[in-house]
C-alpha cells in the first residue's frame, strides 16, 4: 500500500521536528543552538528534559541557562493524555499573551512499553493538528537507542522536520497526521488472551449502572485507592456510553489485571471513530468527543484498535 | 413529583412510601388508577402498592384513602368551566377536616381518555401551581417508553421533585436544586430538563447542590452546562456546590467551571 506522503507546508511556518540522536554530543550540538537561536531572538524557551540532559545542556549554556523554563520530562510524562494537554494549554497561554516561544523536550523513553510508544507516536501525530494554531517551534529530542526500529520510523512520519547534523530540512517521510491516525487504528492487534476478571454486556444506558458498581467491586478487590478508583469507573463509563451511542452491539465491556496494569476494555462490533483526531481536542462543554478526551486525561494509557469484526477500546491504569 | 423509569419493585416502594406518609401526616389520600383490574393478568401495581402499606385496609374503612379511576377523575373533571377533579378532592378534605390533599397518579398521561398532551401538560402545570400554593401533593408516574420529548417537557414541569432509577433530583426552595444519585446518558436529559424548569423562575443565582452525587459522566457536565444556559446568558449564575472528588474532576476536566456564569464552590458557605 502507498503511504501519502504529507506536503509538509512552508518552511517558514513554526515546525515541529524532531532529533534523533544516538549520543549526548549529538544531542548537544542540535539542542544548544536551536535553545541559543531562541534567546537571540527574545523567545521564551522552554525545555522539557531528563536530569542528565538538563545537566548537560545547563552546563553547554553557563548563565542564559538561568533565562530559560525548565520542565522534568519524568513529571510531565506521566500519563501521556495529561502530557499532550500540559503542552497544549502552555502554548494557549503563551499565544494568549502574545509571549513567542520555543520548546525543546525530551520524552521519558526509558523501560516503556511498546504499547506505550506507539500510542505516544500517535500524539506526535496529532500534535501536528492539535498544536499547529499557536505557531510555536516544537523540537522534540528522542534518543534512538532506547526504542526499537520501528518506533523510530514511526518518529520520522510524525515530525515534519528532521534536525540533522545542526541543520534542519524538510523530512520526506512524514506522514499526513490524520491518515497516520486511521492506520494505526487499523493496524492494531491488541492481543485477547488474557484471564477476564469481570465482564459485562451492556444493552442499552440503564445497564450502565449496574456496570459501574462491577467496576467499583473490582477496583475495591484490587484496593485501587479512591481517586483512581474514580478514574477507572469514569473513563470505563465513558467507553461503554460510546460504544452504546456509536457502536453497534453486541458491546462487551471486561477487566482483568496485567503485571502492574488494571486493563478495562470496551468491544463493540461498529467499524471505529471517523474522526482519527477524536478525543485529541480539548473539548468544547456540549461538543461530542468529550468522552474520548476525558478518557485519555484519566487513563494512562488508550488503545483504539478498529477491525473488520470490531472496534475495541483499551484502558491502562498503572496499578503498582 | 415525578417517579420515572425504576424497577418494578423501586416504583412499589416509592408509592407506597408516598401513601404511607400522606396517612401518617392526617392528609386526604387519593390513589388514580389506571383500570378497575388489571386486564393483562400480570402483576397489578395497586395491589403491590396496597399490600405494602400497613393501614390501607384502616384507611379505606375511616375514609382517609380512596381508591379511584382515571375515567372516574375525568368525569368530575369540566372541560368547559375548568371545574379539575383536584377542587372537589380539596374541598372534600376540608369537609373531612383532614390537613391537605395527597394524589397518587399511577399511570400517566391517560392520553387514552384525554384530549391530548398538550392538554395534558397544562394540566400537570395547573396542578404543579396548586401544589405551590395549597396544601397539595401528587406523585405522578410515567412509564417508559413514552415519547422522550414529552417526557422531558414533563421533567421541567416536575423539577421541583423527580425520581429516577438512579437519581433523585429535590428542591427545597425556589433557585435550588439537589441531586442525590448518580447521571449518566440514562438520565442526563431529565436532568438537563429540570434545570431548565428551575432556571425558568430564577432571577439571580441557582444552586446546584452536588454533595450527594456519586456520579456524573460527560452528559451529566453537559446537562448542567445546557440547562442552566438560559440563566447564564441574562447574567444570572448557576452554582455548582460541594461536588465529590470524582465529580469534580470530571466537571473540571470538562472545564464547566470556565464556563460564563458558573460558578463551582467547595464547603464554605455562599
Amino acid at each position: 500500500m502507498s503511504i501519502p506522503v504529507a506536503d509538509t507546508g512552508p518552511a517558514d511556518t513554526a515546525r515541529h521536528q524532531a532529533l534523533l540522536y544516538d549520543s549526548s554530543d549529538q544531542l548537544l550540538a542540535g539542542v544548544v543552538p536551536y535553545i541559543r537561536e531562541g534567546i537571540a531572538q527574545g523567545e521564551t524557551v522552554l525545555v522539557v528534559t531528563s536530569p542528565s540532559t538538563t545537566r548537560a545542556i545547563r552546563e553547554e549554556l553557563g548563565s542564559d541557562a538561568e533565562n530559560l523554563t525548565w520542565g522534568d520530562s519524568g513529571a510531565w510524562y506521566q500519563r501521556l493524555g495529561t502530557m499532550f494537554e500540559s503542552y497544549r494549554a502552555y502554548l494557549a497561554g503563551q499565544t494568549a499573551r502574545n509571549s513567542p516561544t520555543r520548546i525543546a523536550a525530551e520524552p521519558d523513553l526509558g523501560g516503556r512499553s511498546r504499547s506505550w510508544l506507539r500510542e505516544y507516536m500517535r500524539f506526535e501525530a496529532a500534535g501536528n493538528i492539535v498544536h499547529a494554531p499557536y505557531r510555536t517551534p516544537v523540537l522534540c529530542l528522542l534518543n534512538q537507542r532506547q526504542v526499537p526500529p520501528d518506533v523510530v520510523e514511526d518518529a520520522r512520519a510524525t515530525h515534519q522536520d528532521l534536525l540533522e547534523d545542526g541543520h534542519s530540512a524538510p523530512n520526506p517521510q512524514f506522514v499526513e497526521p490524520r491518515f497516520y491516525l486511521r492506520q494505526g487504528d487499523r493496524n492494531l492487534q491488541l492481543d485477547q488472551h488474557h484471564p477476564v476478571e469481570f465482564t459485562q454486556e451492556p444493552a442499552d444506558a440503564h445497564d450502565l449502572a449496574s456496570l459501574r458498581h462491577q467496576l467499583r467491586t473490582w477496583a475495591d478487590r484490587h484496593r485501587v485507592p479512591s481517586g483512581q478508583a474514580a478514574n477507572l469507573i469514569t473513563a470505563a463509563n465513558e467507553i461503554a456510553t460510546n460504544a452504546l451511542k456509536f457502536g453497534l452491539p453486541p458491546i462487551t465491556v471486561s477487566g482483568w489485571r496485567k503485571a502492574n496494569h488494571l486493563i478495562c476494555e470496551c468491544f463493540d462490533a461498529g467499524p471505529g471513530l471517523t474522526d482519527p483526531t477524536a478525543g485529541y481536542h480539548p473539548p468544547e462543554v456540549g461538543q461530542s468527543g468529550s468522552g474520548l478526551w476525558v478518557l485519555r486525561q484519566l487513563a494512562d494509557l488508550v488503545q483504539i484498535s478498529s477491525q473488520p469484526e470490531g472496534t475495541r477500546i483499551r484502558l491502562s491504569f498503572a496499578h503498582p | 413529583m415525578l417517579l420515572l423509569h425504576s424497577s418494578w419493585s423501586t416504583q412499589v416502594s416509592h408509592l407506597a412510601a408516598w401513601v404511607s406518609e400522606g396517612l401518617r401526616r392526617h392528609e386526604f389520600v387519593a390513589y388514580v388508577r389506571k383500570e378497575q383490574a388489571d386486564a393483562t393478568g400480570g402483576p397489578s401495581l395497586t395491589r403491590a402498592v396496597e399490600q405494602a402499606v400497613t393501614d390501607w385496609p384502616l384507611a379505606i374503612r375511616g375514609g382517609q384513602l380512596e381508591t379511584w379511576d382515571v375515567t372516574q377523575t375525568l368525569s368530575v373533571h369540566d372541560l368547559e368551566s375548568g371545574q379539575a377533579p383536584e377542587h372537589e378532592l380539596m374541598s372534600r378534605a376540608e369537609a373531612g377536616g383532614y390537613n391537605g390533599v395527597r394524589v397518587v397518579m399511577e399511570d400517566c398521561p391517560a392520553l387514552d381518555v384525554v384530549p391530548g398532551e398538550d392538554w395534558w401538560l397544562a394540566r400537570e402545570r395547573q396542578v404543579d401551581q396548586l401544589c405551590r400554593e395549597a396544601p397539595f401533593s401528587a406523585m405522578c408516574r410515567y412509564r417508559n417508553g413514552l415519547d422522550k420529548s414529552f417526557l422531558l417537557d414533563v421533567a421541567e414541569i416536575h423539577h421541583r421533585h423527580v425520581i429516577d432509577s438512579i437519581l433523585k433530583i429535590t428542591s427545597s426552595t425556589e433557585a435550588q436544586l439537589r441531586l442525590v444519585g448518580e447521571v449518566d446518558i440514562s438520565n442526563s436529559a431529565v436532568l438537563e430538563s429540570a434545570l431548565r424548569g428551575v432556571c425558568a423562575s430564577a432571577t439571580d443565582a441557582v444552586r446546584v447542590d452536588l454533595e450527594e452525587l456519586e456520579f456524573a459522566d460527560v452528559s451529566a457536565c453537559r446537562a448542567l452546562a445546557r440547562g442552566t444556559e438560559l440563566l447564564r446568558l441574562r447574567t444570572g449564575r448557576a452554582v455548582l456546590s460541594n461536588p465529590q472528588p470524582g465529580v469534580e474532576k470530571t466537571l473540571r476536566l470538562l472545564r464547566l467551571h470556565l464556563l460564563p456564569g458558573v460558578e463551582l464552590v467547595g464547603d464554605e458557605p455562599l
